[in-house]
């Protein structure tokens, strides 16, 4: 045997064997590199999925407990600089914030934006209304507003100091929107009632028919209010000058006491005699004032305001925006009515 | 030497007849084994397609109701999702031009005065459809800084009374049909969104409750996951 040519021989076998060998292992490489790549697109897909509805999730939620949380008047003016809500982390490696824009003076836009990880920033808005007590009493055309009105021989309604200091109680009469509105000229004493949205349901749904404040309805301010006599309960102040906040009755309420403060009655309401109330009220049905009974501020009613012998109606915008302002379980950002996610917005810019 | 040359050739016989029968069993097995992987792997391979097409719907139906409301903005039209395609929106500036509504505006594209219209919200709380008639770039404009929107002058067709914010759109319409998720914008052709393998017939897309849309999607071909998928999508309120 020629031992040269045995090695070729035996050389070229173990050539072609693990030439074969290499093949098959590069056809079977091949194709589970194939099912590799294609399972990780899968979890790389999945994964920016997960952060993108992570991001998003987030800033919905941030935008919620804005909503839930914030109380207060707003920190923004018309057309001012965008305030930072919130801003805090979230699932470790997420960072999130929440902007308040200030578009008109009661209508925000509130803007959240998180981000998770490496993921795309999402942003999602929401459009606000956030009560302002000036514009609110601001779209008061009389110092009563009703269907109609009744009133005895002895009564008044006084319309000559309607943006004047009381005591206790400051002049309103330099800010531009009520001095704009009810500082020109004499305000009227009795009135028709506005329509929506400022009174009445519209088209924003039966819950404004009887009774409504901004974007507030009967049901909102029931669960807002400081107080609730829903029945037929009859209210006593706690003390004839505090503000009582939001006091909300339904069916008839009968105030037995001084007081101050947004009554808002989805029902009849009647001051006894005697009693002086000082602030805004509001009732989707009567209003009556008993034998020398008063009132400093601004009525508006669905039904009949009768005032009794010697009951007085002393119009005043600025008890009424002070019952407002005191008011603070409505001063609280609450989404529109109907549509108020509004988008889309593109991802933020890193 | 020469019992070792003669033992060598009887060798050769059996090595040909063992080396040929391993050599086939080799094959085989590989023959066998590298099917089975390729199988695997188109599955795979196709099941991965499935799944990012299926994402891919969800996605654009998601974004798509997310800001629409049922029945106003969008509605199952012959089994064919007729909608306003929001594309994005803006803000009233501070200062107004004396030409137009001026607005912050951001999006996923531009508005195009040829094929959108604006859905305006205004201070009495209504929305309001109008015709966008105009739409230029306004760098002067006093408006709220907030990244990635820039300011716009909007002229609109009725003009808006007090206006908040608004939300830009086109008219369209998806379809499962003609093996592939298709789009067309206005009265336009049908634009496939996906590759074709779908299972029209098997597709569809069904309004489920008040403000929920119910997708129905089924591919053709083989695949190692179940080839259908069925879930809803919201009007976020």
């Amino acid at each position: 045997m020629d031992p040269q040519v045995t090695a070729a021989n035996r050389c070229g076998e173990e050539g072609f064997a693990l030439v074969l060998a290499l093949l098959a292992l590069m056809v079977l490489a091949a194709i589970a590199t194939a099912a590799a790549v294609a399972a990780v697109g899968q979890l790389r897909a999945a994964g920016m999925a997960g952060r993108v509805m992570s991001g998003r999730a987030a800033a919905l939620g941030g935008v919620e407990r804005i909503l839930e949380e914030t109380r207060g008047p707003p920190r923004t003016a018309v057309g001012g600089e965008a305030a930072e809500m919130a801003a805090d982390s979230f699932g470790g490696t997420g960072l999130r914030r929440v902007h308040d824009l200030r578009v008109e003076r009661e209508f925000h836009l509130l803007i959240g934006e998180a981000e998770r990880g490496g993921g795309i920033p999402m942003r999602v808005a929401r459009v606000v209304w956030w009560m302002e007590p000036e514009s609110r009493v601001a779209a008061y055309r009389a110092v009563v507003e009703s269907s109609s009105f009744a009133t005895a021989p002895s009564a008044r309604v006084l319309v000559d100091s309607v943006l004047a200091g009381r005591v206790g109680l400051a002049a309103c009469d330099s800010l531009p929107l009520l001095s704009a509105t009810l500082g020109r000229g004499a305000t009227p004493a009795t009135g028709a009632l506005p329509q929506p949205p400022e009174w009445g349901g519209g088209n924003d749904g039966p819950s404004f028919e009887n009774m409504r404040l901004g974007w507030f309805d009967a049901a909102t301010m029931a669960a807002l209010a400081d107080f609730d006599l829903s029945g037929d309960g009859t209210l006593v102040p706690g003390c004839p000058d505090c503000w009582s906040g939001v006091v909300f009755g339904s069916s008839r309420l009968r105030v037995e006491g001084s007081g101050a403060g947004v009554l808002a009655v989805d029902g009849n309401l009647t001051f006894a005699s005697g009693v002086a109330w000082t602030g805004l009220v509001l009732s989707s049905g009567d209003v009556t004032f008993e034998t020398g009974a008063g009132l400093a501020g601004l009525v508006r009613a669905g039904g009949t305001v009768t005032l009794g012998d010697s009951a007085v109606v002393d119009g005043s915008a600025c008890a009424a925006m002070e019952a407002l302002e005191n008011a603070a379980a409505l001063l609280r950002p609450i989404p529109v009515a109907g549509r108020s996610w509004i988008g889309p917005i593109p991802p933020g810019v890193k | 030497m020469s019992r070792s040359g003669r033992r060598r050739h009887g060798f050769a016989l059996a090595e040909v007849v063992v080396a040929g029968t391993l050599l086939l069993l080799v094959v085989q097995v590989a023959w066998w084994t590298a099917a089975t992987q390729s199988l695997v792997a188109t599955r795979v391979v196709a099941g991965a397609r499935m799944l990012d097409e299926t994402r891919l719907i969800h996605q654009v139906l998601s974004t798509e109701i997310r800001h629409g409301e049922a029945g106003e903005d969008w509605m199952i039209d012959r089994g064919d999702l007729s909608l306003r395609a929001f594309r994005g929106i803006g803000f009233a500036c501070r200062t107004q031009p004396t030409d137009g509504w001026g607005v912050a505006v951001a999006g996923y594209r531009f508005a195009d005065s040829d094929k959108d219209s604006v859905l305006v919200l205004s201070t009495d709380g209504k929305w309001r459809a109008s015709a966008l008639v105009r739409r230029s770039r306004r760098q002067g404009l006093d408006c709220q800084q907030v990244r990635g929107f820039s300011p716009e002058v909007w002229v609109l067709d009725p003009p808006p009374s007090r206006p908040v914010a608004g939300l830009f759109f086109e008219r369209g319409e998806y379809r499962l049909a003609s093996d592939a998720f298709r789009y067309r914008r206005g009265q336009g052709g049908w634009q496939p969104l996906t590759g074709t393998g779908l299972a029209a017939d098997s597709s569809a897309f069904l309004a489920a409750g008040g403000r929920s849309l119910e997708a129905h999607v089924a591919w053709r071909g083989p695949s190692p996951i179940h080839p259908s998928f069925r879930w809803k999508v919201w009007t976020r309120r």
